[in-house]
């Protein structure tokens, strides 16, 4: 149990540095605002019109799906190349596996038109 | 750790699944769209899964440093889980094709207030289903199946639950442009991964208090050494592991999803979801409570007892009610459920644990039959009427003008209500007979009341199709591949009805057959002189 002071030590600083941190934002900082700083934030965007239940094309899900599986690809790729020599043919081959395995899913993507954006 | 060429074969058959699916979906991409060519694909590919698995039998051992086992029980449960596939894909094509033909059926069933729907905007092609990715998901979901049904290790059995899931709540929503398979995707995923938290968090309880052990023998033997020391964390973790279970079999209470999936879902899937993920999460269950965790029997045992009590009689109960086959069925399969969790029970008690698991695989095998059985005709009754609706009105007079369907139906309803000479009474006499020898006569008492109380609504549609004037014949059109369906059915059904002994005879080899699987290398990752220095 006493191993774990430190940790616990960790956790109050860090949850006191981030309370004195919004603290000092709200009373100490300056406030002007304009009718642009009070729109939603939507990366640059202006945001969605209507309210919430509005209906909307959602083609960016799609891609921000796809993009979640060609992550989890690097996140394969990235360790087997730092313990090729290691892994050695075995590794190769496991990799060549899944690699086609994932390329079925990336073809099945391109004939289905998912990346084509209309 | 090293890898060892012939622990292949432990995984041959989910290998074959695997490439059978990726085929599909190269077929479909590259050369044709035609669902005949697919489907012929899809169904040879699974008669070669179950030669492989044949071929893979072996002296029980495990593979990959006690991932997954290579034994008996293995090889019995995938054939099973590659002959539900089999059938499943062979009735899906007309249903499919019959469902493309009748207008869409969204209208009757829209939300007050929203617009209708427009055709789903997946991009790149007109609505509907694309053969090649039913077919290809349902050959992913038997690869998970499979994958849980071996597992000897916490890992893999996560691994096989969430492959199966992933692809059944796609398939229970392939139809998009029906509101109730959307409801039935939508319901199933969000409570399939409520249960799967519970299962992980179950999981991780169990981890951490038995000293980082995920091999299910090394828990075994974990749980043995801390004897009557066990942390309660432990039993709490067993309770969550037995939630994100007994939710997949449906059982009582976590069986509130099933009626409305089993409904909502494209018939073929919810024959296959009936019997498939029950197959495969019961021997998990198996495997996790019969084989490794019989010491904390006290524990788990009362809680599951009354499970199977609750889930059979409440299943048996409100099947009564209903009017449309798909969820009669739904809850005859829940009720099914709590006869073979008697099974699991009997498991945990050393004495009866091979017959008791060999029981199982007999009733998973008539029950399989029956049911699919069951859904086909049910499939071939709806198909007749112009809006495809499952009521089991339908049923009226069906013996006057199809006197073969009918009797075939007749079978498989007598088959699940467990009257001699069918596959089903000879599937509940080797569970309960292993029940009473485990020493719960209680609960095979409540079972065998519930079969009387089952007689009744499976019976009724006998009455209907027999017995009542006809007022409206309906025109049931039979192709081919529906004949083959009921015929293999018909024939299974009256064949272990009759003679049971050889199919008991493989399930009890198979049930005796069984490896627990030890890893050979354990790393202890605090104990800093076992990590070797190139991986530092």
């Amino acid at each position: 149990m006493v191993s774990f002071i430190p940790v616990l030590l960790l956790i109050v600083i860090v949850a006191g540095l981030a309370a004195v941190m919004l603290a000092m934002t709200t009373w100490l900082g300056p406030k002007r605002t304009n009718p642009d700083k009070e729109l939603p934030f939507e990366t640059g965007n202006l945001p969605t019109p209507g309210g919430a239940h509005e209906r909307f094309p959602i083609h960016f899900y799609l891609v921000a799906i796809l993009f979640v599986v060609f992550d989890v690809e690097i996140a394969f790729l990235y360790p087997w190349a730092v313990q090729f020599r290691q892994l050695g043919m075995f590794g190769l081959i496991e990799m060549l596996v899944f690699l086609f395995i994932l390329m079925v899913g990336w073809l099945y993507i391109i004939r289905r038109g998912v990346i084509g954006w209309r | 750790m090293t890898f060892n060429p012939s622990d292949l074969w432990a995984v041959a058959p989910e290998m074959v699944v695997l490439a059978v699916a990726l085929a599909v979906i190269l077929i479909e991409l590259l050369a044709t769209r035609r669902e005949g060519v697919l489907q012929g694909v899809a169904a040879v590919g699974l008669l070669a899964v179950m030669a492989v698995a044949v071929w893979s039998l072996g002296r029980p051992t495990g593979a990959f440093n006690g991932m997954v086992a290579r034994d008996g029980l293995t090889v019995f449960v995938k054939l099973l889980l590659a002959g539900v596939a089999l059938l499943a894909v062979l009735m899906s094509r007309d249903y499919l094709m019959g469902l493309d033909k009748s207008a869409p059926t969204g209208v009757r069933e829209e939300v007050k207030g929203n617009p209708p729907l427009p055709p789903p905007a997946i991009a790149g092609g007109e609505a509907g289903v694309r053969h090649g990715e039913y077919y290809a998901l349902l050959l992913l979901a038997t690869c998970g199946m499979m994958v849980l049904a071996s597992a000897t290790n916490l890992v893999t059995l996560f691994l096989g639950i969430e492959t199966m899931s992933l692809a059944l709540y796609v398939l229970a929503g392939i139809r998009p442009e029906r509101p109730r398979s959307g409801e039935a995707a939508l319901k199933y995923f969000l409570l399939g991964a409520f249960s799967t938290g519970f299962l992980l968090y179950g999981m991780a309880l169990i981890y951490g208090t038995t000293g980082g052990q995920t091999n299910l023998s090394m828990i075994s033997k974990a749980v043995a050494d801390l004897g009557d020391g066990a942390p309660v964390m432990l039993f709490a973790g067993v309770g969550l592991l037995m939630v994100g279970l007994l939710f997949k079999v449906a059982a009582v209470p976590f069986h509130f999803w099933s009626p409305d999936v089993y409904q909502g879902a494209p018939t073929p899937v919810t024959a296959f979801m009936s019997v498939g993920p029950k197959a495969a999460a019961l021997m998990a269950f198996i495997r996790l409570f019969g084989w490794a965790l019989p010491d904390l029997a006290d524990v788990w045992g009362p809680a599951l007892w009354m499970v199977a009590a609750a889930t059979m009689t409440i299943g048996n109960i409100v099947a009564i009610a209903q009017r449309d086959i798909k969820r009669m069925l739904a809850y005859s399969s829940i009720a099914h459920a709590g006869y073979l969790l008697i099974g699991v029970l009997a498991a945990g008690s050393p004495g009866v644990r091979s017959a008791a698991t060999a029981s199982m695989l007999f009733y998973l095998v008539a029950y399989f039959l029956m049911n699919i059985g069951a859904f086909t005709i049910a499939i071939l009754v709806s198909r007749a009427r112009p809006d495809g609706d499952y009521q089991i009105d339908d049923y009226q007079g069906l013996g006057a003008s199809h006197p073969y369907l009918s009797a075939a139906m007749a079978l498989f309803m007598i088959s699940l209500a467990g009257i001699p000479p069918t596959a089903g009474f000879f599937g509940k006499l080797y569970l309960f007979s292993a029940g009473v020898n485990a020493g719960l006569v209680t609960l095979v008492v409540i079972a065998v009341l519930n079969s009387v109380i089952s007689v009744y609504y499976y019976l009724r549609i006998v009455v209907y199709m027999l017995m009542r004037p006809q007022p409206s014949p309906v025109e049931v059109r039979i192709s081919p591949a529906m004949t083959a369906v009921v015929l293999v059915c018909v024939v299974g059904v009256i064949k272990f009805g009759v003679l049971p002994g050889s199919m008991m005879d493989w399930a009890r080899s198979g049930a005796e057959n069984m490896a627990q699987p030890t890893p050979q290398v354990v790393v202890d990752v605090n104990d800093p002189s076992q990590i070797r220095q190139s991986d530092r």
